[in-house]
């Protein structure tokens, strides 16, 4: 599920790729439909709701557009168009360093745990090679 | 037209009211764009993502000159945007950080993964070792107890070995006349033993052959002491055994009367010549050969050879022939093999008749040669210090 999201995304970026410009402007009500999927998208991500404000407002955004469009008001409605673009580029953003930090979080923490495994094995190891070297002086003793 | 734009607005209104008095103040957002691009990481953000910079910066210029220009929404719009492009960057280049973070963390665990492996590996060796070190101490433990039973048991031999030993010595002591010519030690010896002896029932081994060497040395002292007495005594008996037995081999001697004497065997032996002469008759030589092997035999006696006469005609003449008869029969004797150092020839005459030289038969009876074999010469232990106490 997570990976067809980021696919749908990556999709809506790559049309995304420049901020919102002269191409929104020609065709506003694809814009906000696009930059709806978009925020849909972005939302099934983001389990942990770490960016539920940026998309709050990217879809305020988007019913002020709507509204725009309605009224014929092109000037805001533009402008609207492009704050949302910028948005969706941020929001793009701020999930993918969501993710790549929850990976570095749960790849340190998988570190840590080895780290503490190999640290109980390398005493283990320790414990035993003293163990070891006792029962050796034992064995060497002269009776 | 939402509440905070409403807001926004309404402080925009007031902020231009004011505009106369001076400069409009900065609005928030504008303020906190340029305090976000203050600091070290922001230029590491800039650096990173020039492109984003320079449109974060081109819409805070727009934001600039549109407060210049008293256009709040303007302002409001560009700064939102430029905040927005700016977060994008920093975003992006913390998400670098986290990229890098991860490659870190990835390595960290590929080296703990390593480590692990190594420690497993040194855990799984040590294990190994444990139990091969435990095997070869249970062996060895096993072969302690059976070395220290070996031991114990030695122990126990060579203590009896010596208590046997010195029981043996004392014995001899005693046996050799040690309690005559050595009281002090062998009564020492003989109580020392009692005590090894008990120290040995009581299992004590190494006690009891402590004791049992200190018994030896003493039993030692009292047989060194009496040793010559009892080597010379047991000398003498036997040379009296082999006179004995030289006594009994003279009995197939034709002619011969053998007797045992004090100074030794004596041998009489009667017509071996005729009146007169001193020259062997060949037909009685039988018995000579006879008394020299039993001579070669006896190798430790030397012989007397000693002629007698009876008393009819002159001593000087009688002693004369004597001496050449005794003479002749070394002679003979030397010729059958009896080294002539071993022999003496003695003339005695008519000096030492052993019957009445008055009547034919004592006559008969003094005429003779005696081969006298020596009893041999003990020397005497009297001469040795007195007896040790």
């Amino acid at each position: 599920m997570r990976a067809i999201t980021s696919l749908v995304v990556a999709v809506l970026l790559g049309a995304l790729a420049a901020p919102a410009g002269a191409k929104d402007s020609k065709d506003p009500k694809a814009a906000i439909e696009r930059y709806t999927e978009a925020a849909e998208a972005f939302d099934a991500r983001d389990a942990r709701k770490q960016v539920a404000n940026e998309i709050g407002t990217l879809r305020a955004w988007l019913g002020e557009a709507r509204a725009y469009l309605k009224t014929g008001d092109d000037d805001e409605l533009a402008a609207t168009l492009q704050r949302a673009s910028v948005m969706v580029r941020l929001i793009d953003a701020l999930q993918r360093r969501a993710e790549a930090e929850t990976k570095a979080r749960e790849a340190h923490a998988a570190a840590d745990e080895k780290e503490r495994a190999a640290a109980t094995a390398r005493n283990t190891a320790y414990e035993l090679e003293q163990q070891l070297a006792a029962m050796e002086e034992q064995g060497r003793k002269p009776k | 037209m939402n509440l905070s734009l409403r807001n926004t607005l309404t402080g925009l209104a007031l902020a231009g009211g004011l505009w106369a008095c001076g400069p409009a103040p900065k609005p928030a957002e504008l303020v906190s764009y340029e305090q976000m691009r203050q600091g070290d990481y922001a230029q590491t953000v800039q650096e990173r993502h020039p492109d984003l910079f320079a449109e974060a910066q081109k819409y805070y210029r727009r934001a600039l000159e549109a407060h210049d220009d008293g256009e709040d929404e303007r302002t409001l719009h560009n700064t939102r945007l430029a905040t927005m492009t700016w977060r994008t960057a920093v975003a992006l280049s913390q998400t670098k950080d986290a990229a890098d973070s991860l490659r870190a963390a990835d390595a960290r665990l590929q080296r703990a993964t390593e480590a692990l492996a190594d420690a497993d590996q040194r855990r799984k060796a040590a294990e190994d070792a444990i139990a091969r070190q435990r095997r070869i101490n249970e062996m060895q433990a096993k072969l302690d107890a059976a070395n220290q039973r070996a031991a114990q048991k030695q122990q126990a031999t060579d203590a009896k070995t010596a208590v046997e030993g010195a029981a043996a010595k004392v014995q001899l002591a005693e046996t050799m006349g040690g309690g005559t010519h050595a009281p002090g030690p062998l009564n020492k010896a003989q109580a020392s033993l009692k005590m090894a002896l008990a120290a040995f029932d009581k299992a004590d081994y190494a006690e009891a052959a402590r004791v049992a060497g200190l018994t030896a040395a003493d039993a030692d002292v009292a047989i060194a002491a009496a040793k010559p007495f009892y080597e010379a005594e047991e000398k003498r008996k036997a040379y009296d055994l082999e006179l004995k037995k030289m006594l009994e081999a003279t009995a197939d001697v034709p002619g011969a009367e053998a007797r045992v004497e004090r100074r030794g065997l004596v041998v009489s032996l009667r017509s071996l010549f005729a009146a007169g002469k001193s020259s062997l008759d060949p037909d009685v030589t039988a018995p000579l050969r006879m008394l020299a092997t039993i001579a070669k035999d006896h190798a430790d006696f030397r012989l007397i050879i000693e002629g007698h006469t009876d008393n009819r005609g002159r001593s000087q003449r009688n002693l004369e022939l004597s001496e050449k008869r005794a003479q002749a029969v070394t002679n003979y004797m030397a010729g059958e093999g009896v080294a002539n150092d071993r022999m003496t020839a003695l003339g005695k005459g008519d000096a030492e008749p052993i019957a009445d030289n008055s009547t034919r038969q004592g006559r008969e009876t003094n005429r003779r040669v005696d081969i006298v074999y020596l009893r041999p010469v003990v020397p005497d232990p009297q001469a040795a210090p007195a007896p040790v106490q």
